[in-house]
Parts: structure tokens; sequence; C-alpha cells
């Protein structure tokens, strides 16, 4: 019996039970728990919304600034080699916004490979809607990359220069660098099927206005002014001027709205780069990130500009003089990503360029005018040349998007269009438009046999 | 006491004054060779001598009477002869047995104990008196140099770090590279992570493991020796067995300690005046003019007023001491032993301690003749009061960050604060990490039939950890008492095996022994957190605030392994044994089209010496050569590298008021085991009688489908994945000694010897890159072709005398002053070419000293904090050697011009790496110095003892090495985020990467032990 016994309780234990191995990872769901809806797709893109106002919360904005020439250099930390434009491969802030970005192009790409293997059964009227939002994420990142990662677009005059790595589906193979030239071919194409596809209305979410300003930015950076004309013209008379000077304070409710990332409190901030960085929160300490000299020079030329109240200056006269500004002084904002004063003065700028029309490129002007002065006493008179009406929608795109990101790439768009071959008429911040720092260098990771780096070193 | 000894010493007392004969003799082993060094000691007394060269002896002035002789040598039996002691001298002869009980030690193994001359695979022992000789805060660290093969690199200066362990080099990316650990039969839970890296400290598992109870550790470094822990066998398995009762009786024990420890090296950081001189010398290099400015807001006045010296603030002599109390008593029913001991580990470091209390009660009971049921049981607690090191603060803010020209308060009493200020958070915050461990394992084992044992254990390992934080208001800024957190991790590790084996022996010629087993093993961690504002202190202190606190659940681990397994063991007239191994696990970890895997063993060993042609030789007493092959594998990746992971707005992540759902990671669903395939060659040779033993291993290891937390293009939309990627190879030999070097009566000396050559290469890394994992921030890479843990660097050449700029080689080796990451190539590693320990004992009468020297030679260190510390001027303090700096044209110098410009050196920021912080790691060092008096057992007696030894006890007395930092042996703390990147950080940078990283230890202490 003893023996039995003995004998019976070894086989009974060897006989162990499978399930014993089955055990799934705790605080996380699996592909397969998670995403087996049409509703499961909606918070996917919900989530690309919300990606994209984390990383245009000021920080994409911050690393155009950071090459541009309204910042002073920052106190510290690896956004100095960026403001020294001497990227390396090793520059972990640099890694950090190329890898979030990509990361929201994977979960786009992933929602349509989802509505279109069948594998999730979607409505047709959600998967035209949202094959729209898609693509217009997917070319507003694709665009903002190729802009800071790559030489700008005219930098070589068939655009055969390198540009980044077009990731149009889900694949987890490495990738070559398609050209400046196919990038931008690739982010009209997605815009132009997203504005065909979204809705025109839809709430805080993108909608064809929004695709189609974000398109009349892709031409101005490509210097297709003609293009430029033809979309503002469509656009600009369905919105008003909104008297408000600091347009962060009330982004969702403007006028001027065509598309902004929404806050809704503190807790839920889509401004917190911005106002991290900006924001004074004691009067007598700088902000950690200061303005520069050009930039506040140029900003308190004229007090009786209303703008110019903005601007604070730190120990004047002293060796540590340095400049603030008071716009993000708040806890939260919704943060405006396209607005009316864009296309005014962009229409602004090409109408001048074209001398076409250059009546209403003078409005264009004079309205931003009128709110910053607070009447018409600054006013373009109607016989601006056309030259003068360039140079001050220029200036006006200065004065009204300080901080924005917009600067860097203005200076290099006119750097294609006036200094082609760099000659050093255009500059920015004393160097020339097209020197090889002014392209963030790639992160080490994309370091394979079919990725071309760009060249490292400071422009002079 | 017996009363026959007692009358016999008795008998010597009073007899003394008599007349005095001797008794001589001859000791000669059974083939009638004389025996040389036999100890003869006549019972009861402090009379005895030791044999000559011709095995003779002579005690002397003995008066008449009977005494009872004791003859004992080394392999041979202890013999007893009777003597009768007339008015004269007597002559006997003494013929002494070969004793292979002796020579045969038992060597444990998994799922059981063998003879070590039948052991056909490479196991080292290390008995438990020589690791509670050496004051170690953990028992891993007492190892070092003890076994060949076997590299310990304590984990620097921090009270509660843990070292690194390797065995037989690395070979493993980003799986865990560390050996499993077995108490008692319980592979433990040994999560190196559960706290991160915070403080500039991992956490050590083996801490709360009391070095008092442990009887023996065994290091299984083969696939002959680890096949049988198969899955998890490939870094090396180390098994402890803890006391337990035996012998006849109770036997009480104590022991006391106490001592101090001082830093090996202190860092020599500016004064204020220094400071200023050269944060001057750089602004005019950079072409400024006037008085350079300066950090916290200070006027140079102010500057000049404050000389702050924050090694001083941050470093102390640390106290140590402890007590041990045991008991022990065997019998025929009952074995017994107990065991309680509290340790005060004090450091150099102002406020950190580590403190263990601990409890073990081990009980064995022959129920029947067929049954046995033992247990095993301890309970421990270590209290590890944290201080931030390195890159986190404290000594590493002194070496750093905190400016000689910052004061510790303002003129107004209130804290400095316009600069890094490390007095005032160690002063403003109270951190401890507490943790209790209870081993607990109850084992049966039956002999059902003749010949058949049948042993089933299950156990369970619980650890409970707490890591409280508080901040007073001067640090959160808010107002109110201060801020509490607490990280609680709880990890259940249940485990049970049950084996059947069977031993048979036919006509005392074949022997086989067959083992069968199952086992499960499933691990269960629960993690919590809470916080609190306003709160007096930590949460223990605060009992009240802990319950109303905020609660968070985070992600708990939970992994589990099955197994079956099965050993055959063959020998033939004990000359040629045989042995195979068979284990096939199944890890949670994996899926299920790679779930299982097999590793098998198979392995062989010969006895030359038993065979006719060899014995009587009068130079080998004992030859084996032995043989193995064998597949090991490793597992130890995240429960959930494998899968694609998604989180959703149930984490409070919205849009728009909307819910979210994304992606977390990546899917690999063919994530498999990492194998080595091993093979073992040895001969263990004894000599004279085994006076001298000599053991060599060649090995090789060949590992494939090598774990790796790869970093893959970002533009994938993720940066990092696991793959089976590559290869790695280890080779290598380990020669070691035991010598009896002289043995007389009053004076012994022995030495031991090991030192072991391991060569690693990383063969293969599939399509990735050099950068495709790192160890640590820039620091090593993994290089086709060069060992686990790269140093890939551009190299410096030298200053360039007429600019005093840096001049760097480019790939080819031609000079230019451009930096260039294209430029990096394989220049150092972090893993030496030779590790080893030599011990020298010495007894002479009552006296003896121990001293252990250990060495590592030709691995790299890389410094990486010095280009702050010599180079760029920064917000840091710099170091004395700074002044071998380019000054002026036409200057040589080590160190380039001062800049506050990173762009001086042509470099892209401030934290780039070159050549010049890379270091010759080689080093020897007197590791322990033991001089202990052993109480004369008269005089015991008289003091009712049965022994008693004092001791003085120095470590890391001294170091030899060419490395101009603080200290050669650096295990600093892994960095990162996840599991994957901290093993990696572990295996390929933790030794031998200096980031502000504390020095070792030097401690001085006394204990006394005595036995009852």
């Amino acid at each position: 019996m003893k023996k039995i016994l003995f004998i019976g309780i070894v086989l009974l234990t060897l006989g162990s039970c499978r399930k014993w191995l089955e055990i799934k990872p705790e605080g996380t769901q699996l592909e397969s728990e998670a995403v087996k809806s049409q509703e499961d797709l909606a918070k996917i893109l919900n989530s690309c919304y919300d990606a994209s106002a984390n990383h245009f919360n000021g920080r994409t904005q911050f690393f155009n600034e950071l090459l541009g020439d309204n910042l002073e250099k920052p106190q510290s930390g690896f956004t100095t080699s960026i403001w020294f434009r001497t990227t390396n491969f090793f520059n972990s802030d640099v890694s950090g916004l190329y890898g979030d970005l990509y990361n929201v192009v994977f979960r786009l790409n992933f929602i349509l490979e989802k509505m279109n293997d069948g594998t999730i059964e979607v409505e047709p009227e959600f998967k035209t809607r949202v094959t729209g939002e898609v693509k217009f994420l997917r070319a507003m990142i694709h665009f903002e990359i190729v802009r800071l990662w790559a030489q700008p677009y005219g930098f070589k005059s068939d655009n055969s220069h390198l540009g980044i790595v077009i990731r149009d589906k889900v694949s987890t193979s490495p990738k070559a660098r398609a050209t400046v030239g196919e990038v931008y071919s690739f982010i009209i194409g997605d815009l132009t099927e997203a504005i065909d596809k979204m809705k025109t209305t839809n709430g805080n979410y993108a909608t064809k206005d929004a695709g189609k300003a974000l398109l009349a930015k892709v031409y101005f950076q490509m210097n297709d002014y003609e293009k430029v004309k033809t979309i503002c013209n469509e656009l600009i008379p369905s919105y008003t001027m909104d008297s408000t000077l600091n347009r962060f304070s009330n982004a969702l409710t403007s006028p001027e709205k065509i598309f902004s990332f929404v806050s809704t409190g503190v807790g839920d901030n889509r401004a917190a780069t911005y106002i991290n960085n900006y924001r004074i929160v004691n009067p007598s300490n700088p902000s950690p990130i200061r303005l520069s000299k050009s930039l506040y020079t140029e900003g308190v030329s004229d007090t009786s500009d209303k703008r110019s109240k903005y601007y604070v200056i730190f120990n004047p006269g002293d060796a540590s003089e340095t400049y603030g500004t008071t716009k993000f002084n708040a806890d939260f904002f919704s943060n405006p990503i396209s607005y009316l004063t864009q296309l005014k003065l962009m229409r602004a700028e090409a109408l001048g360029i074209l001398n076409s029309d250059l009546a209403t490129g003078i409005d264009d002007v004079n309205d931003v005018l009128e709110r910053a002065y607070g009447s018409n006493i600054k006013n373009l008179p109607t016989n601006t040349a056309a030259g003068d009406l360039v140079f001050m929608a220029r200036k006006q795109s200065r004065l009204e998007f300080p901080c924005e990101g917009n600067r860097v790439q203005d200076l290099k768009r006119i750097g294609v269009k006036d200094d082609p071959n760099g000659t050093g008429t255009v500059l920015i911040r004393g160097s020339k438009w097209n020197c090889a720092g002014l392209a963030l260098q790639f992160p080490v990771s994309e370091n394979t046999d079919v990725f071309i780096f760009n060249t490292e070193g400071g422009c002079e | 006491m017996n009363i026959r000894i007692l009358s016999i010493y008795l008998l010597l007392i009073i007899s003394s004054a008599a007349s005095a004969q001797n008794i001589k003799g001859t000791v000669k082993d059974v083939g009638g060779d004389a025996v040389i060094g036999a100890t003869v000691q006549v019972e009861g007394s402090s009379y005895g001598a030791v044999t000559d060269v011709l095995g003779f002896f002579e005690v002397k002035k003995l008066r008449k009477g009977n005494y009872k002789l004791k003859i004992s040598s080394v392999g041979l039996a202890t013999t007893f002869k009777e003597v009768t002691l007339g008015e004269s001298d007597i002559t006997v002869a003494v013929v002494m047995k070969e004793d292979r009980e002796q020579m045969d030690e038992l060597v444990v193994v998994g799922y059981g104990v063998q003879r070590k001359r039948e052991v056909t695979g490479a196991i080292s022992k290390i008995g438990g008196k020589e690791l509670n000789d050496l004051p170690v805060p953990s028992f891993e660290a007492a190892l070092q140099g003890k076994a060949p093969g076997v590299q310990i690199t304590v984990g620097s200066g921090l009270a509660g770090s843990a070292s690194i362990v390797r065995i037989r080099g690395i070979s493993s990316i980003s799986a865990g590279g560390d050996p499993l650990y077995v108490v008692d039969g319980i592979p433990i839970t040994q999560d190196y992570f559960i706290n991160g890296n915070s403080g500039g400290m991992n956490n050590n598992p083996l801490a709360t493991i009391n070095p008092d109870d442990i009887e023996s550790v065994e290091v299984l470094k083969d696939a002959a020796a680890n096949a049988i822990y198969g899955s998890r066998g490939a870094n090396g398995v180390i098994i402890i067995t803890t006391k337990r009762g035996k012998g006849k009786g109770w036997k009480l024990g104590a022991q006391m300690k106490a001592g101090v420890s001082v830093p090996t090296a202190r860092p020599k950081m500016l004064n204020n005046k220094e400071w200023m001189q050269i944060n001057q010398e750089a602004w005019e290099n950079d072409g400024f003019s006037g008085i350079a400015p300066l950090p916290g807001g200070l006027t140079q006045e102010q500057a000049m007023a404050n000389n702050t010296n924050w090694v001083d603030q941050t470093i102390q002599t640390g106290s140590k001491y402890g007590f041990n109390f045991s008991a022990t008593k065997g019998g025929e029913k009952v074995n017994t032993y107990v065991n309680f001991s509290h340790d005060y580990n004090g450091s150099f470091l102002v406020g950190n301690s580590y403190i263990r209390t601990a409890g073990r009660i081990n009980l064995d009971y022959n129920a029947t003749q067929w049954l046995k049921i033992g247990i095993n049981s301890s309970i421990s607690r270590g209290i590890n009061n944290r201080v931030n090191a390195a890159w986190s603060g404290g000594l590493g803010a002194a070496m750093s960050t905190a400016l000689p020209i910052y004061p510790v308060k303002n003129a107004d009493g209130t804290w400095f604060r316009s600069g890094n200020n490390p007095t005032r958070m160690m002063e403003n915050m109270l951190w401890q990490t507490t943790e209790l461990r209870a081993l607990n394992g109850l084992n049966l084992t039956l002999t059902p039939i003749k010949d058949v044992v049948i042993q089933g254990q299950t156990s369970y390992d619980y650890m409970d950890q707490k890591d409280d934080q508080w901040r007073s208001s001067e640090i959160t800024g808010n107002a109110n008492k201060g801020d509490a957190s607490r990280g609680m991790s709880f990890v259940k590790n249940f485990n049970y095996f049950i084996t059947a084996s069977y031993l048979k022996t036919i006509n005392e010629k074949h022997s086989i022994q067959v083992l069968v087993g199952n086992e499960y093993q499933r691990a269960n961690t629960i993690r919590r957190s809470a916080d609190s504002t306003n709160v007096g202190g930590l949460f223990k202190d605060n009992y009240q605030d802990y319950l109303e606190a905020r609660y968070l659940s985070q992600p708990g681990v939970n992994w589990g392994f099955l197994s079956y397994f099965a050993r055959a063991n063959y020998n033939f007239k004990q000359k040629y044994f045989v042995q195979g191994v068979f284990r096939t696990d199944a890890s949670s970890r994996f899926g299920s089209n790679y779930r299982w895997a097999s590793f098998p063993s198979l392995s062989a060993s010969w006895i030359l010496s038993e065979e006719n042609f060899m014995k009587g030789n009068k130079v080998f007493s004992f030859l084996k050569l032995r043989a193995g092959w064998g597949k090991t594998g490793n597992a130890n990746i995240p429960d959930d590298a494998r899968y694609a992971t998604y989180s959703s707005s149930s984490n409070n992540v919205t849009y728009n008021g909307q819910g979210t759902l994304f992606p977390l990671k990546l899917e690999n669903r063919n994530v498999r085991w990492e194998t080595t395939n091993n093979y073992d060659a040895a001969i263990e040779a004894g000599f004279f009688k085994d006076r001298l033993t000599v053991e060599v291993d060649v090995y090789r290891k060949v590992t494939s489908d090598v774990l790796m937390f790869l970093t893959i293009p970002q533009s994938i939309g993720f940066s990092q994945y696991w793959d089976n990627v590559g290869g790695i190879l280890n080779q290598g030999i380990e020669f070691s000694f035991k010598s009896k070097n002289i043995i007389t009566k009053d004076f012994q000396w022995s030495t031991n010897f090991n030192v072991a050559r391991n060569f690693n290469e990383i063969t293969s890394i599939g399509v990735y890159s050099e950068d495709a994992v790192s160890g640590g921030t820039n620091d090593t890479r993994v290089v086709v072709g060069q060992p686990v843990g790269t140093n890939y660097l551009i190299r410096w050449s030298h200053v360039d005398p007429a600019t005093g700029r840096p001049v760097y080689l480019d790939i080819n080796g031609n000079q230019t002053f451009d930096y260039d990451n294209k430029n990096r190539t394989a220049v150092g590693k972090i893993i030496p070419d030779a590790i080893g320990g030599l011990t020298n004992t010495f007894r002479y009468k009552q006296w003896d000293m121990s001293v252990l020297v250990i060495f590592s030679l030709g691995s790299n260190i890389y410094e990486s904090s010095q280009k702050r510390q010599s180079t760029l001027v920064t917000d840091w303090n710099m170091d004395e050697r700074v002044y071998d700096r380019w000054q002026k044209p036409g200057d040589i110098a080590k160190y380039p011009r001062l800049t506050r410009d990173f762009r001086t050196y042509d470099l892209p920021d401030e934290w780039s790496n070159t050549t010049l912080w890379l270091k010759d790691g080689s080093y020897a060092r007197l590791r322990n110095l033991t001089i202990g008096y052993n109480m004369a057992s008269a005089r015991c007696k008289k003091m009712r003892i049965s022994s008693m030894r004092i001791s003085a006890i120095a470590t890391n007395l001294f170091t030899l090495t060419n490395f101009d930092g603080l200290d050669p042996e650096i295990g600093r703390d892994s960095e990162g985020g996840s599991s994957g990147d901290l093993n990696s950080s572990r295996n390929l940078g933790s030794q031998n990467i200096s980031y502000l990283t504390p020095p070792q230890e030097k401690t001085f202490s006394v204990q006394v032990s005595v036995e009852f």
C-alpha cells in the first residue's frame, strides 16, 4: 500500500497543468484584446490627436525656434547643441522628438491597415472620415519632420537632396530616406486625399479647411505662391479677424480658428512646452528659455504696437541682460495650429511676390496692423509697392508668431528664393540658410546599411 | 565533559612533578610508506608532535600512565592508539588507512549531493567558514577570489548595493546575465531592479540572506553541472546550503564583531579659490575679458568667502557591529539548527547603512525508517538607510555640481538654494528601504522500497519591500510638514519539485543512479505605491497619514516555469564515471510556438589513480580526467517581451474628453530561448598524498539566439524591441592549486591560488549596428569580434601644443581636430583578461593569519565623469587632475586648454566621449588580512567553553593599480527605464564604467567567536 501510494503521488505530480504557463502580463492590454472594433480604432485615432497635441504643444515649435534667431542659447542640456546647430546622432532631445513623431505615424498607419485588411469591420462613412483624418495627421507630421531633419524644399533645384523616411504603412523594416521632392509629393498626396475625405465640420477635430490650411503652408514652404493664393482665397472668406491679441487665450473660440489642439484643464495642457519654456513665474526671474535680443529689439521697437507690451527685459544694462515674453503666463492654453492671421500674412506675402492683387494683400496686412495698434494709424497705404508689401508681411509674421516655430522655416524659404546659391544674402542668426547644421542630425537608431545621415557640423 | 579524558588530564597534571618518559614511533600507510606531517596528539592534553619525512615522531616529557594517541593526516583515516607508559620510553608503530570519505568531500549538485571524486562537471565549493571570516554586508562579496572563473565586482561604496557576479564570462546581452541562486533547493527571487536605479543604486536581492547561516556555497560552472537547471543555467548556478543540526547534543555559539568603514580613496576636488581661478582661465581662453560670471547668483566677494568642502560634508567614518547566536543539536531522531543574527553595516557615506536582522530554524525529523521530514525556515529584515550617490547626489554632488563657492547655509541661517547643496538635501530628506524576506521550505524524503528514494520539496520565498521617502517643505516648496511616498513590492515565489532516484550497485563494480523529477515555479510580484502631502516624516513613523494616503496600483510581474528532468550516473569500479542529464523547460515568457526547450548534457570522468598502473605512484596521489558537453539556456527577460501591448484611457489618458487607445510596444511572437552550448575538459590531480592539489579546466561556451533589447530605427514608430539576435563566444582556462607548504606541530602554512583567463567575443549581431544595444549612457556598445561591453570611442591623440586644442584620430589613425562619431572604434573592454585570488594561511600555535590578494588584469575603466572634472569648465567642480592642462603655446599637457564652450574641442555637446577617459583597469588588492587567536583548549575548559577565537580583520587595505581615479573596482548602478535596458546596462556597463561612482570601502574590524 505504501509503495502504491508513493508511486501514485509521483505520477500525479508529473502530470502538471499547462495552464500554469498561460500568464498574461499585468497592467496592459494585449493587442488581441484591445483592438477589436470600430470604436477601438476611433480611440486609436483620438490617441493620435492626443499625442500630436503633446508633440506640437510648443515642443516641435521650440526645436524650430532653437535653430532660428528668436531665442537666446539655452542654459544647459542637449538643446544647446540644437541652438549651436551641432546636433549629432546621440542627441537624446532630438531623437526623442523624432521618435515621438514617428510613433504617431505608426498609430495612423495601423488604423489604415486594420480598416483595410478586413480584420475589423467598419462603416463606410467612418472609414472615409477616418482615412481623411489619418492622412491629414500623417501629412502634418511628415511635413514637420522633413522641415527639421532635411534641407529645405528648393535646396537643390530638382529637390533630389535627401529628405526623410516616408512611413506609409506598418513595417518593422529599416527604410532609406526619400528625396525631399518625394516627401513633399507624399505630403501633398496625403493632404489632397484628406481634404477630399474629411468632414466640413468635425468638432475639435480636423476638417477639410484644416487640410487646406496645412496644404497652403506646404505650398508656401515650397515657394509655390500661386497655389498659396488660390487656397487662401478660398479659405479666408469663411473666417473673421479676432480682436484678441493673444491667440493662445482663446484658441478654441476664436473666429479665426481653423484647427487647434484642445486643452481641458491644467492636467490636460496642450501648450505645456510653451508655458514651461517661456512662462515668467516670478517677475524678477527670467523664464527658463529666453528670447534673443534681435526679437526683443524688433518687438519693442514701436511702443505704440500693443504687442510690444508682451516683452520683458531682465537685468538691463548688465552682462546678464536677457529677455522674455509674458504671452505664456498661464496655467494652460488650448493651442492654435491653423488660423486666419497665418493665411492672411501668407497671402499678403504671396501676392506681393506674385505682384498680383496687391490691394488684397495690403488689406490682409492692414487687418493685422489695425489689431496691433488698435486703429488704422499704422496701416499700409493703398499704393504700397509689392516689395514693401512682402517686407511688411514678413515683418508682421515675426511679430505675430514669436515662439510658434515659423521664423526659421520662413527664412529658409526666403533663402531658397532670394539667395538660391547660398551666397550669404539671406542669413539665419549669422549663418547661411543652407548650412549643414540647420538640418538636425537623425538619431543613431537609424544607423543601418540603407540609411544616410546628415552631414554633421555647425554653421559658420 | 568526558570523565575519562578529564581523568587523564588531571593525572597528567598531578604527575607532572614526577620523572618524564617519551613516546616514540613511526606512522606509515597501508603501503608501508611513511606518512609525513601527520599530527600526533595525546588526547586530553596539549602534548603532541608531527611526523617527519621518515614518518617518525616523538612526544616528550610524559609521565607514566595510560594515554590515548590521536593520529590524523589529510587523506587518511584518523587513527587512535592506546599506550601504557611505564618507567621508560616506548616505541609504537601506527598504520593509517586511506580515508575515502575524507578525501571525497560531499558536493551539493542540483537536486542532490555527490562525492567530489564522482562529479563529472566543474563545481567550486566554498565553505561557510571562509565566507563568515570576511565582514561583508552581503555573502556574495566574500566569494571574491575564492573560486576560479568566478568574477565578483563588489557594489561600490553604498551600503546595500549589489555585487556583479560573472561565471566564466558573460553570455547574455539584454537578458539577465547573473547566475541563478538556489538556496536549499529554492530558486530565489533575484530582482536587481525592483527599485529601478533610484539614488544611483540597484537593489541587492541577496542582501537579506544571512551569511552566518551558510554551510557551503557551490558554484556550478559548466553544463555537466548546471544542465540540471536547464533553462536558467547558462550564466552559472550558485547553490547555497544552510547549516543543519549535526553531532551529538547541543552546541551553542556566539559571535560579536565591531569595526569601522572608510573609503579606499577620497576625491581631490578644488577649493573655492582654485575653482574660481580655473573658471576665470576658461573665461579668458574663450576670448572674454573682465571677471568671469559665477553661478548661483554669487558675487566675487561671497564666493571668495565661501569655501565648502563638500566631500567632508558627505563622507564619514562608518561604524559596523553585529552579533550572532546559534544553537545546533544532532541526534538520531531530530536535528536542529537555530540562529539569530543582527548586523549593522554603516558605510562611509553620511547617513547610509544597511541593518540586517535574521533568524533561522532548520529541523530534520526522522519520522520513520522510510520517512524523513526537513524544514528550512528563515526570516530576515533588511533596513537600508538610503542616500543619494553618484549621479543622484550626495558624494556624487560633491564631486560635481556642488561648487566649493556655495555655502551650506546663507548668512541668515537659511539653506543655500541657488546651486546644488547635498547637505540641504540630506538634512531635509529621509529615505529608507525595508525588506522583509522569508524563505521557507518543507522537504519530505521517502524510501518506499530498497534503493529508491523519493524526495519532494515545496517552498515559499516571500519578499516584501517598502521604499519610503520623505521630503521636507524645504525641498518640495510646499508650505506643509513635507511629502511622503512609499513604493511597495510584494514578491511571492512558490516552488515545488519532486524527484525519484534509484541507486543500485551490482557486484560491487557497477554503480547506477537514476533520478527523475518535476519542478514548477511561479512568482507573482504585486506593486503598489502611496503618497501623501503634509506628512511629518516617513510613513512608517506617521502611520495615520499612510492610511489616509493616495494609493496607486502598479503593474505586477508574473511568471512561471514548468520543468521535467532526469539524470543518470553510472560508474564502474569507482574509476569510470558517466553522467547524462536531460531537462525540458517551459516558460510563460515565450509563446506557445517556442515555449518548450530541451537542455541535454553528457559528461564523463576517469580516475586514473585508481588504475593499477598508477597505484603506489609516489608523486600522484590522485589523478582524474573529466570532460563534458551540454546545453543550457536563459529566459531572464520581461514577462511581456513578446507581446504588442496597449494602454487606454483607463489610465486617465484622454483627448478632447474622449477615450484613447494606443500601442505601447511592438510584437515579436518569435522571441525564444537564448541557448548556450558548453564544452568543458579538466584535469584534477593530487600530489604527495594531496599535499598539493591542482585543477585545470578548459571550456568553450557558444551562445546563440542571444536575447537583445534592440534599438531599431525610430522611424518604425518604436525605438526598441526584443529579438533573438546573434551569438557570443566565451572560452577560457582555469587553474587552481591548494598547497600545504609547511606542516609542523607549531607552524603551518598553506596556499590556495586560482587564476582564470576568459576570452569573450560577440560573434554576430545580425543586421544591426554597434549601437543596437548600449550599456548605459554612451559608454559601451555591441561590436562583432569584440567582447560584450566594448568601449567604442573616438580616439584621443594628444593636446596640440600650439593651440591647446584636442587632436583626435580619425578612423584611419590620422590626426584631426574634427570630432566625428564616424571615427568611433573598439578601443577597450570592461571584461578583464584574467582574474584570480591568492590566499596564504599561516598558523603558529594558537595564532593564525590569512592574507587574501585578489587581482583583475587586462580590463579598461571608462571614467565617464572626468570629462567635466578635468577639461570642460561647466557648473561642476573639478579635481586636481585639471592642473595638467595646456595654458600657453608650447605647453605639453595631458588635458587641453580650459574652455566653457564645448565647441572649442569641436564637440557637439557637453557630454561627448573619447579615449582620454579610458583607463587601464588592472589591479591587485589586499582584499583581506585576518589575524586570529584561538584560545588553547585547556584555557577554554577552564572557562567552560569549547572554543574561543578573537580575530582582527582588515579589508581592501592596499591596492596596486595604474588607475588615477578613485578605485579600480567599480560596480555601479545599471541605468535604464525598462528591464531590458537595465539588464543591458548591467551586462555591458555596470562594471568598470565610472560616473561619480563612490569608491569601495576599507574596513577594520574585530571579531570574537565563542562556542559552548
